[in-house]
């Protein structure tokens, strides 16, 4: 069961390849803030299986709360920043 | 221990790394450094210590990338055309040379919680037991936390961090005294625009 849960990590880990290539390729900055949310996303499962692995779930579980407010927060702050640099500028 | 996991975990961060430096629009930069500091605080919570990889994410990911961009749209957007550099090789040379100097010293580092090694034989000056051996063999019991981070850092440092933590709160404050606009500068600000219009 315990690999179960290590090679269930390693697909989604490598599942975050996708959102990293728009990373690379994104022609606007919007497309990167939103592959960079996307990474963040993944993160949050990938910390829930690694609590699995480790047996501590409730503990693991708090941490991924604290992580999806903070990943939401992060691309709100960044997309707000930016839309008020565009409205002065316009 | 779950070596798969770190080894992409690690692969991707040095791809963000790369990609941070190699490209020349300042925000895409921005942005790949908070993707980095998210993978590295995926890889610290795979060692267990999900305090650190915490703090990583507040600070790298949150803060730090907006106040990355918040610069960048105080300053240039893109980094200057820098001329091609000489003495190409010999630079690759010396840098490799120091990142196998660098992992021939790793190999000598003590594992992952490890009470009896090298560096924690030595007893204190009172003769007792070193400080991290006394952490690493009393800790659970001690404060019954799942975590020996989170118990060095909370108990045994604790008044340690609250200094720390009056450090963060003193820099937040400052960063908000800096960065707040006021009403008098918005009226300023918009009768300028509204002359530079007319």
């Amino acid at each position: 069961m315990n690999s179960f849960f290590v090679y269930i990590s390693v697909i989604l880990a490598i599942i975050i390849l996708i959102p990293f290539y728009r990373i690379y390729k994104g022609p606007t900055i919007y497309d990167r803030m939103l592959g960079a949310g996307a990474i963040g996303t993944k993160t949050l499962v990938l910390i829930c299986l690694i609590g699995f692995i480790y047996g501590r779930f409730d503990m693991f579980l708090d941490i991924t709360l604290a992580y999806a407010v903070l990943n939401f927060i992060g691309v709100v702050a960044i997309a707000k920043y930016l839309n008020s640099i565009r409205g002065n500028n316009e | 221990m779950h070596w798969e996991l770190e080894i992409t975990l690690l692969i991707f961060g040095v791809a963000a790394a790369w990609l941070s430096i190699s490209t020349r629009s300042l925000l895409t930069s921005a942005v790949t450094l908070t993707v980095f500091s998210f993978l590295m605080a995926l890889s610290f919570v795979t060692m267990g210590a999900i305090d650190v990889g915490f703090t990583e994410a507040v600070v790298g990911a949150g803060v730090t990338g907006i106040f990355i961009i918040i610069a960048i749209f105080k300053t240039a957007r893109q980094s200057p055309e820098k001329p091609e550099p000489r003495l190409r090789a010999p630079r690759l040379a010396a840098l490799l040379l120091f990142g196998a100097l660098l992992i021939y010293g790793s190999t000598g580092l003590p594992d992952r919680g490890d009470a009896n090694a090298l560096l924690h034989r030595d007893p204190s000056a009172a003769g007792t037991v070193n400080a991290a051996s006394y952490y690493i063999q009393n800790a659970y019991e001690d404060a019954a936390t799942p975590n020996m981070v989170t118990v060095i850092l909370a108990d045994y440092r604790g008044y340690d961090t609250l200094g720390e933590e009056i450090v963060i709160l003193a820099a937040g404050l400052i960063c908000f005294l800096i960065l707040r606009t006021t009403r008098e500068r918005r009226e300023r600000e918009r009768r300028k625009s509204d002359r530079f219009n007319r």
